[in-house]
């Protein structure tokens, strides 16, 4: 820009902000170095300003000026003081206030702290209790563990099972499922796990056995018609395979858990073996993301999870839950230990009573040794 | 007796009182400080973000702007409801265009001395029906324009860009239409 503005509007042009910005740009260097054309440049400010006038008018909501109080009283709590009591200061009687402020505040931090330790006794207590009532129930839990059947048989009535259906009892945070493992003269053999959605939902050894034994029996009241023991030597498979009742099913209630494998890219294969570990998924057709963690032999369990990690695409193994690996890797010993002197070939929840129909006495032998650890 | 209203002079009087009892750290004074313009302010950024919410937000902002920087208003070189309006445009235009506000060179760039009084309600309340009369006065083109610049923060070529007019036109329209403003308001 050469020299002063030519005309007038040219300053509420500038002030309105509607010169292009090289055109900006060359009126603000003037403005730099002339002082009467700033003068009326802030002017034109003020003319401009007054188009704001031009807008509605319009009233904002109250909870604004609550918003904006409680966030200036939020700013520097530390650091306010009320106009009035700034104003006071200088007054003879400013040391009085200052005085019962001082024992106000005595009183307030005495009273507070009281109230603190009273609520944390009452926090104390009420934990105290709580633990006290986790150990009756686990304690309850225990007892009806301890003083269960070891086997329970049930008929069912005639007809109200396919040969070779699976039984599921569906619950909210899983299933139980029954799925036949053993099948001949008249009767079948069902293995029963406990399979949860989420690694969480699986309980501790103890409260996990009881909770499946209880699961159970839930499964028993809703399909069977008769139940009785059967005493540990009659329990051999070959009685079982020998027993003239028709329509007759054997649940077996095992301490085997399904765990859940995250990250998985692929769909497990419905029975993956490697000797010493088992991976299946007999219930893919209803939870396809379950998969069943079983161990034979004498793996430690790092070594097993290690292996575990070298059959799935899964990471990190951690994953599955601990309890259910303690578990799991329990019954492999248990079973090893029982079978030693023949070995199976292979194992596999479908196949696995074919080949040696032990389950029954699996959990048997773990449920004795459970009852040795107490 | 009528109670006269009290005189421009007196309200802003009452201006630098309320700003010095701010700076005080006085929080009463800025409430009736946002009693005073507060609809000046949220009326603006509505016009120009068009949203309530948005509104809201900038009108907070500017009230708590003011609370923290208070000391750095200079009454003498302009009026507090001058700054808070030019204040709340550009804020509103920001946040229109998405651009920072630029939080903390408003309390000093964007101060303005306002020739006429909006102190009190009802100044504003006149100078609202002026301004509006004004406006109301143009012809649209004119009218469309000026609103353009002034509630979009439109140049001359973005002017042009949206109405698809010639440049000469945008420009003859802007100026004619400040100068009808600048006569009949006195300004």
């Amino acid at each position: 820009m050469n020299g002063h503005p030519t005309r007038p509007e040219d300053f509420d042009l500038y002030a309105l902000g509607a010169l292009d910005a090289e055109e900006a740009q060359a009126f603000e260097a003037h403005l730099a170095a002339c002082q009467q054309c700033a003068h009326k440049a802030a002017e034109a400010r003020g003319r401009m300003a007054l188009l704001s006038l031009a807008a509605p008018l319009q009233s904002p909501s109250p909870a604004v000026k609550r918003r904006l109080m409680r966030q200036i009283r939020e700013d520097a709590p530390s650091s306010r003081l009320s106009y009035k009591a700034r104003s006071a200061s200088g007054h003879w009687w400013a040391f009085g206030w200052a005085t019962a402020a001082a024992a106000l505040a005595a009183i307030t931090v005495f009273l507070w702290i009281g109230n603190n330790r009273m609520r944390m006794e009452l926090e104390a207590l009420r934990e105290a209790t709580r633990q006290e009532q986790v150990e009756i129930q686990r304690s309850r839990a225990l007892i009806a563990l301890l003083s269960a059947p070891d086997r329970v048989d049930v008929a069912l009535a005639p007809g109200a099972e396919a040969p070779g259906a699976q039984h599921v009892h569906r619950r909210p945070d899983g299933f139980l499922l029954a799925h036949p493992a053993q099948r001949g003269g008249g009767g079948i053999v069902h293995q029963v796990h406990q399979a949860a959605a989420r690694p969480a939902s699986f309980q501790p050894v103890v409260e996990a056995a009881v909770q499946l034994h209880q699961l159970a029996k839930m499964l028993l009241a809703c399909t069977a018609t008769e139940m009785r023991t059967f005493s540990p030597a009659r329990a051999h498979p070959q009685s079982l395979l020998q027993h003239p009742a028709p329509q007759r099913l054997f649940i077996d209630v095992q301490p085997v858990f399904f765990g859940q494998v995250l990250g998985s890219q692929r769909r497990p294969e419905p029975s993956l073996f490697r000797p010493g570990i088992l991976l299946s998924n007999p219930s893919q057709h209803l939870l396809p993301e379950l998969l069943w963690l079983g161990s034979v032999g004498t793996f430690p369990r790092t070594a097993m999870l290690q292996s575990l990690g070298t059959l799935l695409p899964i990471s990190p193994p951690q994953t599955l839950g601990l309890p259910v690996t303690q578990l799991q890797y329990l019954c492999g010993v248990h079973y090893l230990q029982r079978f030693a002197p023949h070995p199976p070939h292979h194992f596999c929840p479908l196949q696995f009573p074919r080949a040696h129909p032990c389950p029954l006495q699996l959990d048997l032998l773990w449920r004795s040794q459970f009852r040795g650890h107490f | 007796m009528a109670v006269s209203e009290p005189t421009r002079a007196e309200q802003q009087a009452l201006d630098r009182e309320l700003m010095r009892r701010v700076v005080a750290r006085d929080e009463a004074a800025l409430g009736q400080l946002y009693d005073r313009y507060s609809s000046l302010v949220y009326s603006v950024a509505a016009r120009i973000v068009r949203d309530t919410g948005a509104a809201e937000e900038i009108l907070q902002d500017i009230f708590h702007q003011l609370w923290q920087k208070a000391s750095q208003f200079d009454p003498v070189r302009g009026s507090l409801p001058g700054w808070l309006l030019v204040a709340a445009r550009n804020r509103a235009i920001s946040r229109l265009r998405r651009r920072n506000p630029g939080d903390g060179e408003e309390l000093e760039e964007n101060t303005v001395a306002l020739p006429n009084q909006l102190e009190s309600a009802v100044a504003q309340k006149q100078m609202l029906g002026r301004v509006r009369g004004v406006m109301d006065s143009l012809p649209a083109p004119q009218r469309e324009a000026l609103e353009l610049a002034y509630f979009e923060g439109l140049t001359h070529s973005e002017i042009v860009q949206r109405t698809g007019e010639p440049l000469g036109t945008v420009k003859t329209r802007l100026r004619t239409a400040l100068e009808t403003l600048k006569k009949t308001l006195h300004l």
